[in-house]
C-alpha cells in the first residue's frame, strides 16, 4: 500500500506544477507597459524591441503563447532562451545548480545535525539551561536577517580574525581552473577526487574554506526550523505513557530517547527537513548573492536586474519544482516511516 | 576544568584554520604579478560587438584593437590598428592604413581582411557571421547601419569606408568597443561561442571563464605596443557591494569597482593604506523643461528656474559628493566643453525678480517626473526631486512629483507628456555630438524624440549639422561651444550633475588612470611587490 501512496502523491503533484507554469505565465503578462520595451531598456532601437515581440511570440494570442510555452518546456524539456546571455537556459542552469546544490548540502550537513541535537536536548532537559540556549540560538536563526547575519559572520572571522575569506568559491592561488578542470562543478567534490588520486589536497582545503561560512549563514533558518520542530515532537513523545513505562522500568535516558522516542518523533521532523531542503535546493538568493556563490539563486536575481524575463520565467518554475519535488519526497519518506500509512489498506488513512 | 576543556577546543579550532591559512601560495603567483579585479558583475559576453554594458566591454577592451583608439585618460583619438588614415575632400570616404606586422593572440594575422570581417559581420545580413548575434546593438545604436555604406579592402593593409554621408563623430566612433577587430578564423571556428572564446590582438589574451566568478586573461607578449606589466588579470565578480567591500578590505581583490560615497569613507577609515582615484564620468543628470508647454515656453521662466536650484546641496546631499555641479549638457572631460560659460548662480531672490518679469510674479504650479530607478548618473532621483521641489517652492512654483514604471516613463517622456522630467545620459563615444545632437538637436525634437526638452532652437540645429560634417576637430570644437552658449542662453534643461567615479586601490598598484569613457585598461599596470 505505500507504494500506491507514493504513486498518488506523485499524480497529485502534476496539477499543482500545471498551475504553477499558468501562474508564471500569467504573471509575465501582467507586467505593465510593453514586456519588450522594458525589457530592451532606454536606448533600444525599434528593431530590438520588435526582435524581442518576435522571439518571444508577443504578437500572437496568449493562449497560443501559453501552448508553445508548454510544448517546448514538457515535450523538449527547453527552458528557453536567455535573451540578456544569449544562452540556451539549460546551459546556463547545468552551470549554477551545481553550485547550489553543493551548498545546499553544506548547509544541511550543518543544520540537520545540530537541530536535531538541540531539539532533543532541549526536549529531554526542558526548562534547563540547556532548553533556554537551544531557544536562543533557534529564535536568533529563524529572525535574524541572513545579510545581516553573512557581513557579521565576514567581518568576524574575515576581517577581524583572518581565518576564513569572505566570499567566492576558491581561491586564485589555486592551481586548478575550474573552467577546465572542473569534473562535478562542484570544487569540494573536485578536490576530494584530486586529493584521492594523489594529486594533492589543496584544492579541497581551499574550496572547503570558501564554503564554510556560506553553508554556516545559510544553516541558520532550516536549523532552527528542525530544533524547534524536534523540541515540540519530542515533547509530545516524552508525556505519553509508554515512555513513562519505559523509564520506570529503569532504562536510561539515552536509550528512551534512541530507541522509543526518537521514531515516533521522526514523523514531523522528517517533514520539516524535506520542506526546508526544498528551499535550500532551489537556490539561496540572499546567501548567494552575499557571498558571491555563483549558484541559481544569484542568477535568478541577476536576471531580474537585466530584466531577463524568459529566465525569470524559468528560474522561478525550477525553484517551484523542488518544493514540489522535495514535499513529495518527504510524503513518500513520512509514507515509509508512518506504519499506519503503510498498512492501510485504504485509499487515504493516514496523516500524521 | 570546564573552562579548560573550551579554551582547549578553541585551541585546536585556531590550529585547524590557521593550518589552512598558511598554506603556500602557489608558484604561478608568485612569478608573476597577477592582479585581481573586483567588480559587481559578471560579463554578459566577450564579443565587443555584441553587448553594450560595462562589465562585458571593460573585459573585452584588454582583449581587442580598434583601427583607432582614445589616448589615455582623454576622449582623443590616437592610433591604434591603423597607423594613418585619410580622410576625402567629400567627408565620405575613410581609407586606413594598417599597421604591419600584428598578430591575433591565435597567430592568425591581423590585416585588411580581418576589418573588413569584423566590420561588416556587424552591417552586412549577407555576411557569413552576421547571423552568430541576435542584434549587434551597438552598431545599430550608433546608427552605423544607416551611415556606412562599403567597407572594402584596397589592399592587404589598406581598408577604405564609404560613408552615405558625412559625419564627423565616424572617427570616433571607430574608438567604441564594438568597432574592435577579431580575428576571423575563431570567429568561423567558434561560430556563436566566440563570445566566450574571444581572439583579439590585444595586451591580454583570453585564458578561461567560470560563469559568475571569474575571467581570467593573461598577458600576450607578442602584443604590437609592447609587453604588458601584468603577468595575469582576474576579474571577479561580487554581486553584493558589501562583499565587495570586504573583500577589499581583506586584501583578496587588488581593486574594488564602484564603490558607494559611503564605502569610500569605510575605505579611507579601515585601510588607510589605500590609494583611491577619482574622476567625473563622462555623463550628464538633467532637468529637462519641456519647452513647448505653458510657461517653459518662456526662456525668462527657465533661467529664473535655473537659478533657484542650490546644484551643490544636491550634490552633497544626493550624491554624497561624489559629483560635480553641471554647467553644460556636457562633461569636462570631453573636447570642446566651454569653460567660459558661467553658470547660473544660485539666486532665489534674482529668480523671483525675473519670475515676475516673465509674468509670474506668484509663481504657478506644474509637475515634476522623476525616474523610477537608480542610474550612474543618478543615484536617487527621488531625492534629487524633492530638493528640487523645495528649491522652487522657495521662488513661488509650486511642483508635484510624478514617477512611472521605468517603460512608462521612458515612453511618456519620449512623446512628451511632461511638463518637466529629470533625465541624464551616459556618453558613448566621448564625441559631443553624442550629447549635444541626441539631446538638444531640433532634429531629434520629434516624438519619440531623445530631445525631450523639445528644444528646437534652429541655430543651434544648424551649427550641430555642421559640426557632423567638418572633419576637423579644432573647428568642430568651437561649434560646440558655440553650441553651449545658445543653449546656456536658452536653458532648455537645468544640467544639475556629472557623478565621479572612485577607484579604490591596493597601494602595490601601479599605473592605473581612469578612462572617461568608463573602460578599465590593464597594458600599462604594474603591481609593486616590495
Amino acid at each position: 500500500m505505500f507504494i500506491r501512496h507514493a504513486f498518488t502523491r506523485f499524480v497529485a503533484s502534476i496539477p499543482v506544477l500545471l498551475l504553477l507554469t499558468l501562474v508564471l505565465f500569467g504573471a509575465l503578462k501582467l507586467i505593465p507597459g510593453d514586456i519588450a520595451l522594458v525589457m530592451a531598456g532606454e536606448r533600444a532601437t525599434p528593431e530590438r524591441v520588435e526582435y524581442i515581440r518576435e522571439s518571444l511570440h508577443l504578437n500572437d494570442p496568449w493562449f497560443v503563447q501559453y501552448g508553445l510555452y508548454l510544448k517546448r518546456l514538457v515535450l523538449e524539456a527547453d527552458l528557453g532562451h536567455s535573451l540578456f546571455h544569449d544562452q540556451p537556459i539549460n546551459t546556463l542552469f547545468a552551470s549554477a545548480i551545481p553550485a547550489t546544490v553543493e551548498l545546499a548540502v553544506a548547509a544541511l550537513l550543518i543544520a540537520i545535525p545540530v537541530g536535531l541535537f538541540l531539539g532533543v536536548v532541549s526536549a529531554v532537559a526542558r526548562r534547563s539551561w540547556w532548553d533556554r540556549f537551544a531557544s536562543l540560538i533557534a529564535l536568533t536563526g529563524v529572525s535574524m536577517p541572513i545579510f545581516w547575519l553573512a557581513l557579521l559572520l565576514m567581518w568576524f572571522f574575515s576581517l577581524n580574525l583572518g581565518w576564513l575569506p569572505t566570499s567566492g568559491r576558491l581561491s586564485d592561488e589555486v592551481l586548478f581552473d575550474p573552467a577546465s578542470q572542473s569534473l562535478f562543478r562542484m570544487y569540494t567534490l573536485d578536490g576530494l577526487y584530486l586529493g584521492l588520486a594523489g594529486e594533492g589536497w589543496d584544492v579541497f582545503t581551499s574550496a572547503v574554506r570558501y564554503l564554510v561560512l556560506p553553508a554556516v549563514a545559510l544553516s541558520t533558518i532550516p536549523m532552527a526550523h528542525i530544533c524547534r520542530m524536534t523540541r515540540s515532537a519530542m515533547l509530545d513523545v516524552l508525556q505519553q505513557d509508554y515512555i513513562r513505562t519505559a523509564r520506570a522500568k529503569g532504562l536510561s535516558v539515552f536509550k528512551v530517547v534512541l530507541k522509543h522516542a526518537a521514531r515516533n518523533a521522526a514523523l514531523p521532523v522528517v517533514t520539516i527537513m524535506f520542506l526546508q531542503a526544498g528551499a535550500l535546493f532551489g537556490g539561496a538568493v540572499i546567501t548567494e548573492t552575499m557571498f558571491a556563490w555563483p549558484g541559481l539563486g544569484k542568477l535568478l536575481v541577476e536576471s531580474i536586474g537585466s530584466r531577463d524575463f524568459p529566465m525569470v520565467q524559468s528560474g522561478t518554475l525550477f525553484v517551484g519544482c523542488m518544493f514540489v519535488l522535495f514535499n513529495l519526497m518527504g510524503d513518500i519518506v513520512v509514507g515509509w516511516l508512518d506504519p499506519r500509512i503503510k498498512q492501510a489498506s485504504g485509499t487515504q488513512k493516514g496523516n500524521g | 576544568m570546564r573552562k579548560i576543556s573550551t579554551s582547549l577546543s578553541l585551541a585546536a579550532l585556531t590550529a585547524i584554520f590557521s593550518t589552512l591559512a598558511t598554506r603556500p601560495e602557489s608558484a604561478f603567483a608568485q612569478s608573476k604579478g597577477v592582479l585581481i579585479y573586483g567588480r559587481g558583475g559578471d560579463s554578459v559576453s566577450l564579443d565587443p560587438a555584441k553587448e553594450t554594458d560595462g562589465e562585458s566591454l571593460n573585459v573585452c577592451d584588454n582583449i581587442f584593437d580598434t583601427l583607432v583608439q582614445f589616448k589615455d585618460g582623454t576622449t582623443e583619438i590616437e592610433p591604434a590598428l591603423a597607423q594613418r588614415w585619410d580622410v576625402g575632400a567629400d567627408g565620405l570616404t575613410y581609407t586606413f592604413h594598417l599597421r604591419p606586422n600584428v598578430k591575433f593572440h591565435d597567430g592568425t594575422p591581423m590585416n585588411a581582411d580581418a576589418v573588413v570581417f569584423s566590420l561588416l559581420r556587424q552591417h552586412d545580413p549577407k555576411h557569413e557571421a552576421y547571423k552568430y548575434a541576435q542584434m549587434w546593438s551597438y552598431w545599430q545604436d550608433m546608427g552605423m547601419d544607416k551611415l556606412v555604406a562599403s567597407v572594402d579592402k584596397l589592399d592587404d593593409k589598406t581598408v577604405k569606408i564609404v560613408l552615405k554621408s558625412p559625419s564627423a563623430p565616424f572617427l570616433a566612433n571607430m574608438a567604441m568597443s564594438f568597432a574592435s577587430i577579431v580575428s576571423p578564423a575563431a570567429v568561423r571556428k567558434f561560430k556563436q561561442e566566440f563570445a566566450r572564446n574571444p581572439v583579439g590582438t590585444g595586451p591580454f589574451k583570453f585564458v578561461s571563464w567560470t560563469k559568475s566568478e571569474k575571467i581570467v586573461l593573461d598577458g600576450f607578449n607578442e602584443f604590437w605596443g609592447g609587453q604588458p606589466k601584468l603577468g595575469r588579470v582576474i576579474f571577479r565578480s561580487y554581486p553584493d557591494s558589501a562583499t565587495r567591500l570586504n573583500a577589499f578590505l581583506a586584501k583578496e581583490i587588488h581593486m574594488m569597482n564602484l564603490p558607494t560615497p559611503d564605502q569610500v569613507n569605510v575605505i579611507r577609515q579601515k585601510r588607510a593604506d589605500a590609494k583611491i582615484i577619482e574622476e567625473p564620468a563622462m555623463n550628464v543628470a538633467y532637468l529637462a523643461f519641456n519647452t513647448t508647454k505653458g510657461p517653459f515656453a518662456n526662456p525668462k521662466v527657465r533661467q529664473a528656474l535655473n537659478m533657484a536650484v542650490n546644484k551643490e546641496a544636491i550634490i552633497k546631499g544626493v550624491y554624497a559628493g561624489m559629483g560635480i555641479p553641471a554647467v553644460n549638457p556636457i562633461p569636462p572631460s570631453l573636447w570642446g566643453y566651454n569653460t567660459s560659460i558661467s553658470p547660473y548662480a544660485f539666486n532665489q531672490v534674482k529668480a523671483k525678480q525675473l519670475l515676475a518679469e516673465a509674468g509670474y510674479p506668484k509663481g504657478f504650479e506644474s509637475e515634476l517626473f522623476y525616474l523610477p530607478v537608480s542610474r550612474p548618473y543618478m543615484p536617487d532621483a527621488k531625492r534629487v526631486a524633492e530638493a528640487i521641489q523645495a528649491d522652487f517652492k522657495a521662488v513661488g512654483v509650486k511642483v508635484q512629483l510624478t514617477t512611472h514604471e521605468w517603460a512608462v516613463y521612458l515612453d511618456k517622456t519620449k512623446k512628451g507628456e511632461h511638463p518637466m522630467a529629470l533625465m541624464g545620459w551616459t556618453g558613448d563615444n566621448g564625441d559631443p555630438d553624442n550629447f549635444l545632437n541626441v539631446l538638444l538637436s531640433g532634429d531629434n525634437a520629434k516624438p519619440p524624440a531623445s530631445n525631450i526638452a523639445f528644444y528646437d532652437n534652429q541655430k543651434v540645429t544648424q551649427i550641430l549639422r555642421d559640426a557632423q560634417k567638418v572633419t576637423v576637430q579644432k573647428k568642430r570644437a568651437d561649434l560646440y561651444r558655440q553650441a553651449q552658449k545658445l543653449i546656456h542662453q536658452d536653458a532648455p534643461w537645468i544640467p544639475i550633475a556629472h557623478s565621479r567615479v572612485a577607484m579604490p586601490m591596493d597601494p602595490k598598484v601601479q599605473g592605473f588612470i581612469l578612462q572617461p569613457n568608463g573602460s578599465r585598461r590593464f597594458f600599462r599596470v604594474s603591481l609593486n611587490n616590495k
